[in-house]
């Protein structure tokens, strides 16, 4: 923390004097608090020598989404994200014919295959299942999205389901125009967000155009999950304080989950390792991982006209029944705020799930 | 027909006699003699008895009784018996109609079946809270064990049985969405992959 203020007062030479105590005495220290020590040592010493940091290009999407993958399997804060958004989604579709969800971070498409079995089992039977699934370029070129969407198909012809999907590449949400995503008008939209929208607070105005588009598409429902943390304060030294805490209480749920083997752990850690170097030493639109809390976020959807919608009782069951296959029982816990839904640990809560629907909507 | 007569009566007492069944196979080494014809008689049951008796068996005693031989393996892993099994609480609620568990069978058999949505997820939620991670595992890897390969002869773990095994459509719905992801996860990439 000194080296961050020193960082803050621009004062270089004690920054850089303290960044490299710090490296030295966070290697003496075992557990996750040296973990956390070293990963913010080494964003430190990025913002200090101004490295640009190997974040964010495509060149390492692949890669990303490998880190994505265990840490998807080893923790429950992927999982939670996608069951308590499924739910809202599920309830919104009741009774519809036709549903098209947009998803604003396609990525392997892990969220799609528990929706479409639960549309599957409807009494009545499925709907017509639709995908926009929107993800970053790739290096190769190669169609990543595409490839997903046919798995996705694969599945949904296995169990039954009518299902079309389309995939849309661009760098930035605020690129897209609502009128390419074909929104036909029997069909009923949800638009989910699972930790994208704060990116968007990097460009000023981004967000209220994607939120302007996500009105013009007129959807059911919109899922929303953040980390809950503000990382995007004006003064560095309080996004550091913030982040740190932030991090050390995810590294020490990592620490705390029973049956996680060391290259999981190592690779779950590098995850989050990446954030927080965007955190630290990133600035201006480079600096991405801009998360806000759950208050922040609603005073933003009411301003762009959303109204919240309740999540319901079974969103919270699923998610208390999810945590129970994670081992530390004692550590996770899922509470409800405001209709909300928050997963935390211990009495840190680490990411909140909220549903919205336009204001103008007529119920 | 007295083997009928027999089945009929150990039927009717579920677990408790599962347990009466495996002292007596164990009794069967030690006591040739005395207990004669009854070992003869249940070793000897045919595949079609044996799915009678076992379709009153719970999930663990079906787990259990797939690893006495490669007979009762075979009949042990009938996707029928795991299905009555996952969607035992369906049968009991009123407003459940075939339909519904005729849609549930499509869903679920091209996802891995029942057996594999039993022992793979829905055992997992089964287990109290307060009990330790490693040697629950060990018992849902046990059984999965036990319905994935034939004829395992791995010590059985001896726990005392204070799970319970009834469950709702929660717990349920939850397994059914864990078998999907694993689908999911493990299809064949290489049939989407282009050039």
């Amino acid at each position: 923390m000194a080296c961050a203020e020193a960082v803050q007062a621009s004062n270089l030479r004690l920054s850089e004097a303290l960044v490299k105590q710090i490296g030295v005495l966070a290697a003496s220290q075992a557990g996750a608090m040296g973990k956390v020590a070293t990963y913010f040592a080494e964003a430190l010493a990025r913002r200090i020598y101004r490295l640009s940091p190997p974040l964010e290009s495509s060149l390492e999407s692949s890669f990303s989404d490998l880190l994505e993958m265990h840490f998807y399997e080893t923790c429950p804060y992927l999982k939670f994200a996608h069951f308590t958004a499924n739910q809202a989604i599920l309830e919104a579709f009741e009774g519809k014919c036709s549903v098209h969800v947009v998803d604003f971070g396609m990525k392997q498409g892990m969220q799609w295959p528990a929706l479409m079995q639960a549309l599957a089992l409807r009494p009545g039977g499925p709907p017509a299942f639709r995908l926009t699934g929107i993800g970053p370029p790739q290096p190769d070129n190669s169609d990543a999205l595409q490839q997903v969407g046919l798995k996705l198909a694969q599945l949904a012809e296995t169990i039954g389901v009518k299902f079309e999907f389309r995939g849309f590449v661009a760098n930035s949400l605020a690129d897209l125009e609502p009128s390419i995503l074909d929104i036909r008008p029997e069909e009923s939209v949800a638009v989910n967000s699972v930790f994208e929208l704060h990116r968007l607070l990097s460009r000023p105005g981004a967000l209220e155009k994607v939120l302007g588009s996500v009105t013009a598409m007129r959807p059911h429902i919109v899922t929303l999950v953040e980390q809950e943390a503000n990382h995007n304060g004006p003064g560095f030294l309080d996004r550091f304080n913030e982040s740190l805490h932030y991090y050390s209480t995810l590294f020490d749920s990592l620490e705390g989950s029973v049956g996680m083997n060391g290259q999981d752990l190592v690779m779950s850690e590098a995850y989050l390792g990446r954030q927080i170097c965007n955190v630290v030493a990133c600035e201006g639109v480079d600096r991405v991982e801009r998360h806000e809390t759950l208050s922040q976020w609603r005073v933003r959807m009411e301003s762009a006209r959303f109204r919240p919608v309740h999540i319901g009782s079974n969103a919270f069951k699923q998610a208390s029944m999810l945590l129970s296959l994670f081992g530390g029982v004692d550590g996770y816990r899922v509470e409800e705020n405001e209709g909300c839904l928050m997963l935390g640990w211990h009495t840190r809560p680490l990411i909140a799930t909220s549903a919205w629907r336009p204001g103008s909507e007529s119920v | 027909m007295k083997r009928g007569v027999d089945a009929d009566e150990e039927e009717s007492s579920g677990i408790a006699d599962d347990k009466v069944l495996k002292r007596r196979k164990g009794d069967a080494d030690a006591d040739a003699d005395g207990d004669g014809e009854e070992v003869v008689a249940w070793s000897s049951l045919g595949p079609d008895l044996l799915y009678e008796v076992l379709k009153h068996a719970d999930g663990r005693t079906l787990g259990v009784a797939s690893c006495v031989n490669k007979q009762w393996n075979k009949t042990a892993q009938d996707e029928r018996l795991w299905e009555t099994i996952c969607t035992s609480h369906y049968a009991k609620s009123r407003s459940t109609t075939s339909g519904m568990i005729q849609q549930l069978r499509s869903v679920v058999l091209p996802l891995g079946g029942f057996r594999r949505l039993y022992s793979l997820h829905l055992l997992n939620l089964l287990k109290p809270s307060s009990s330790p991670t490693p040697s629950s595992s060990n018992i849902s890897s046990s059984l999965s064990s036990f319905a994935a390969s034939s004829s395992s002869s791995s010590a059985i773990p001896r726990r005392p049985s204070k799970v319970p095994i009834h469950w709702g459509k929660d717990e349920l719905h939850l397994s059914l969405s864990l078998l999907s992801i694993r689908f999911y996860e493990t299809m064949c990439p290489n049939d989407v992959k282009k050039l």
